[in-house]
């Protein structure tokens, strides 16, 4: 079930259970002489795919423990790269795609973690 | 990237609750494993280095994508197993591919041959010490390999009649060393390695193997001596990843780079010989280091025997063609350690040549050129460009560099890994095999034979997937693995990662090799060698102080480096030691304070009337080392070389005789 909403904060909410931040910075500007605020938020083409991804991903991941966390953690953090780092992104990418693809494969069972507390230094 | 700016971001802002934490050297057992997103209450987020780690289930691993590597996978794909390949090259750049000789097969396309007198020759070559039964196998499925390869489209150089060219190469004789030389390596020109890996990586694209490449393999998932499988770091995004199956088989290769100057690859680091260290089991013969007689002076690549077996002669500063002297029958074509040895007798009593008197020459231009352009184009082009010599005109300078490991992780026939007692004798590890250069069958024993090897590798590597085949049927369940297997490597990778002594990756490396090309050359003695253990013991405690750059996990590849720099000091420190221990001169392992062979009986002298000496009184053993990773202390210990074929009747297995050319 799809239902995409769009406030003013910017958060997008995808699935009815999910919300994904994405930081989109919004072509909207304040126009010198009216109070008005134009929105127009629309998603360029690299949005679209970087959000098409990740609805591959989760649906990928959804019967394979440990992977939808992960998941959004780590959309969660290349959330805040620039709209305008077009290289880094799309190293991102087809990075994700190769992840995607793996993640996949039949043979791919669950995610697990290691963990070790940090020590400072 | 972001990643990591972002967690160090978080953690500036988080500050570290007053908890004792002990010191990170002793952090083995610190790390927690958990399914990712749950039961985080342990560890909260923001506090902790966390390694996501994936796991796979397949039916078999291959770890290593050579020759090999490519060859077990791929028979394993065609026999219905879910396979998958783990390899931290793309195939194609395997060290397989420098490979130039040639592949030995009685094939008898140039004059009348028998497999059995290519199994004598293997077994001389070897000097007694490859296991009889594993070199029956080979060379009795040897033909069969060959037209194999030649049916997945290998592009054999070809004779008038559109049959296989077969060239001379060294040690190979007709009817039992009897009848002068064989020609029995069947070539293309000089890039053999570089088609046969080619071909098999066509041929493997055919199947449905997974193959994950740029993934570096840490080490085996052992619980209750059985193998489960492997673990490994994804290079590209720094993620691990555990690979569970039944069965496991290392094609790593060699390790060359121990040594200053050798042949191989920068790549070639012995990871597997290292991961079966460190899982308790023992290295098998890893003494035996061969030297091949001709690589460049300088650079160090290799010059093929392939061009003496097309005629080219090795010549001294009097123009002498000195092979004469000291094998008077095979001349430059004897088995190798004796060339070498050869080559060093004559630069050591002076008759050396180029300015510092330091090297031979192989000469080359007496042969008509356009044989030269046809049998040896790529020796003709690596001569120019790393010696700038004409081949056509001027003689190559060369020196005995270090080529290849007979030794390796010990197998039967069958290429299962074994670990022997003394009570039981050799027992199979279940779930683990090998072959290859990484394994020891043993074919080669103390000394390869030319073009062997590249037949070793397609023979076993087939001979591990029908052994695979024949033990376990495909889709099988696992079983179960305690959920932190792979624990201590994780917790190796995060030491290195963040280690900060005072001596880099790369100090450490040249002295590590330095003292290997000064100690353990082809000529070795036991002072020399007694101070090269102590040196290596000095320079195995200075890892604790490695001190490594990069901190994060993306294509770090100074992590990788030192990842083998700690592969490459568990084989050091093992071929050195063997090396002092074993008090006798055989193959490729000579030492100046015990030129001779000891056997059970002395061969020289006639049999009847001998005494046998018992094993723990002779040399005709196989030495199995293993390595305490913490301390680098190794201990070794002694197998006996199988001396029956596996058929005595359709091959009589060979006795130990005297080994002259």
């Amino acid at each position: 079930m799809k239902r995409i909403s769009l406030s003013n904060t910017g958060k997008v909410t995808i699935f009815s259970k999910l919300t994904l931040t994405v930081k989109v910075v919004f072509p909207g500007h304040l126009c010198c002489c009216c109070p008005v605020f134009h929105t127009m938020a629309r998603h360029s083409k690299l949005q679209k795919q970087v959000l098409s991804l990740f609805r591959q991903f989760l649906r990928a991941g959804q019967d394979k423990p440990g992977f939808l966390p992960r998941i959004r953690d780590e959309f969660r953090e290349n959330s805040s790269i620039k709209k305008t780092d077009v290289m880094h992104i799309e190293y991102l990418y087809r990075r994700g795609q190769r992840q995607l693809d793996q993640l996949k494969d039949v043979n791919t069972k669950q995610l697990g973690t290691f963990s070790k507390p940090k020590v400072e230094r | 990237m972001a990643a990591v700016c972002t967690a160090s971001r978080v953690l500036a802002k988080k500050v570290l609750s007053a908890k004792a934490l002990p010191a990170v050297s002793q952090s083995s057992r610190k790390l927690h494993f958990s399914v990712y997103g749950k039961n985080n209450s342990k560890v909260s987020d923001g506090m902790s280095t966390q390694y996501p780690v994936v796991d796979h289930e397949f039916d078999a691993v291959v770890v290593g994508a050579g020759g090999a590597g490519l060859r077990a996978a791929f028979g394993l794909s065609e026999a219905g197993f879910n396979t998958a390949c783990v390899t931290k090259l793309f195939p194609t750049r395997s060290h397989t591919v420098a490979a130039q000789g040639g592949i030995n097969a009685a094939l008898g396309n140039m004059e009348g041959d028998d497999w059995r007198w290519h199994f004598y020759d293997t077994v001389k070559g070897s000097d007694w010490l490859g296991d009889q039964d594993a070199i029956h196998y080979m060379t009795e499925q040897a033909p069969h390999a060959v037209v194999e390869l030649e049916n997945f489209g290998m592009p054999f150089s070809r004779t008038e009649d559109g049959k296989i060219y077969q060239r001379a190469f060294g040690g190979q004789s007709l009817k039992f060393g009897k009848g002068g030389q064989a020609h029995r390596c069947c070539c293309v020109a000089d890039r053999t390695g570089h088609s046969l890996l080619h071909t098999l990586y066509g041929r493997s694209l055919r199947y449905d193997t997974s193959y994950f490449v740029e993934y570096f393999a840490l080490d085996l998932l052992m619980e209750d001596g059985e193998c489960k499988g492997v673990i490994a770091l994804c290079m590209e995004d720094g993620s691990i990843h555990r690979f569970r199956s039944k069965n496991t088989v290392i094609a790593t290769g060699g390790y060359g780079r121990t040594y200053f100057s050798c042949t191989s690859a920068h790549t070639s680091t012995g990871d597997g010989n290292a991961m079966v260290t460190r899982a308790g089991l023992p290295c098998q013969d890893l003494e035996f280091v061969q030297f091949h007689p001709t690589g460049i002076y300088g650079a160090g690549c290799l010059i093929t025997e392939g061009c003496r077996g097309e005629g080219g002669i090795l010549i001294n500063s009097e123009g002498e063609r000195f092979m004469e002297r000291y094998a008077p029958n095979a001349k430059d074509l004897a088995s190798r350690d004796v060339v070498s040895r050869s080559i060093t007798i004559e630069i050591r009593e002076g008759r050396g040549c180029g300015p510092e008197k330091d090297h031979a020459y192989l000469q080359l231009h007496h042969l008509p050129p356009q044989q030269l352009a046809t049998r040896l184009p790529g020796i003709s082009e690596t001569a120019m460009i790393f010696a700038g010599v004409d081949v056509t005109k001027e003689p190559i300078p060369v020196l005995p560099t270090v080529h290849y490991n007979m030794g390796g992780i010990p197998t039967n026939y069958r290429g299962q890994v074994i670990t022997h007692t003394t009570e039981e004798g050799d027992k199979v590890v279940p779930g683990l095999f090998a072959c290859g250069e990484a394994a020891c069958a043993s074919v080669h024993g103390a000394n390869r034979l030319g073009a062997n090897s590249l037949l070793d590798l397609v023979v076993f590597g087939r001979a591990c997937a029908h052994t695979i085949a024949d033990i376990c049927t495909p889709g099988e369940k696992l079983s179960p693995l305690k959920p932190n297997a792979g624990e201590e490597s994780v917790a190796n990778l995060d030491k290195l990662r963040f280690a900060d002594g005072n001596m880099r990756t790369s100090e450490i490396r040249v002295n590590m090799q330095k003292t290997m090309q000064n100690h353990a050359a082809v000529f070795r003695t036991g002072k020399v060698l007694k101070e090269g253990c102590d040196k290596m013991d000095a320079i195995y405690q200075t890892l604790d102080d490695i001190k490594t750059f990069d901190r994060g996990i993306v294509w770090n590849t100074d992590l990788v480096e030192t990842l083998e720099l700690q592969n490459l000091m568990l084989n050091a420190v093992q071929t050195i030691n063997s090396a002092e221990q074993r008090q006798e001169s055989r193959g490729a392992h000579s030492r100046e304070d015990f030129k001779d062979r000891m056997d059970e009986l002395d061969y020289a002298k006639p049999l009847a009337g001998q005494v046998r000496k018992p094993i723990e009184e002779h040399w005709r053993k196989h030495t199995l080392s293993t390595v305490d990773p913490k301390t680098g202390k190794v201990t070794l210990k002694y197998r006996p070389v199988i001396d029956n074929s596996l058929d005595a009747e359709d091959c009589a297995a060979i006795p130990p005789a005297i080994r002259s050319y």
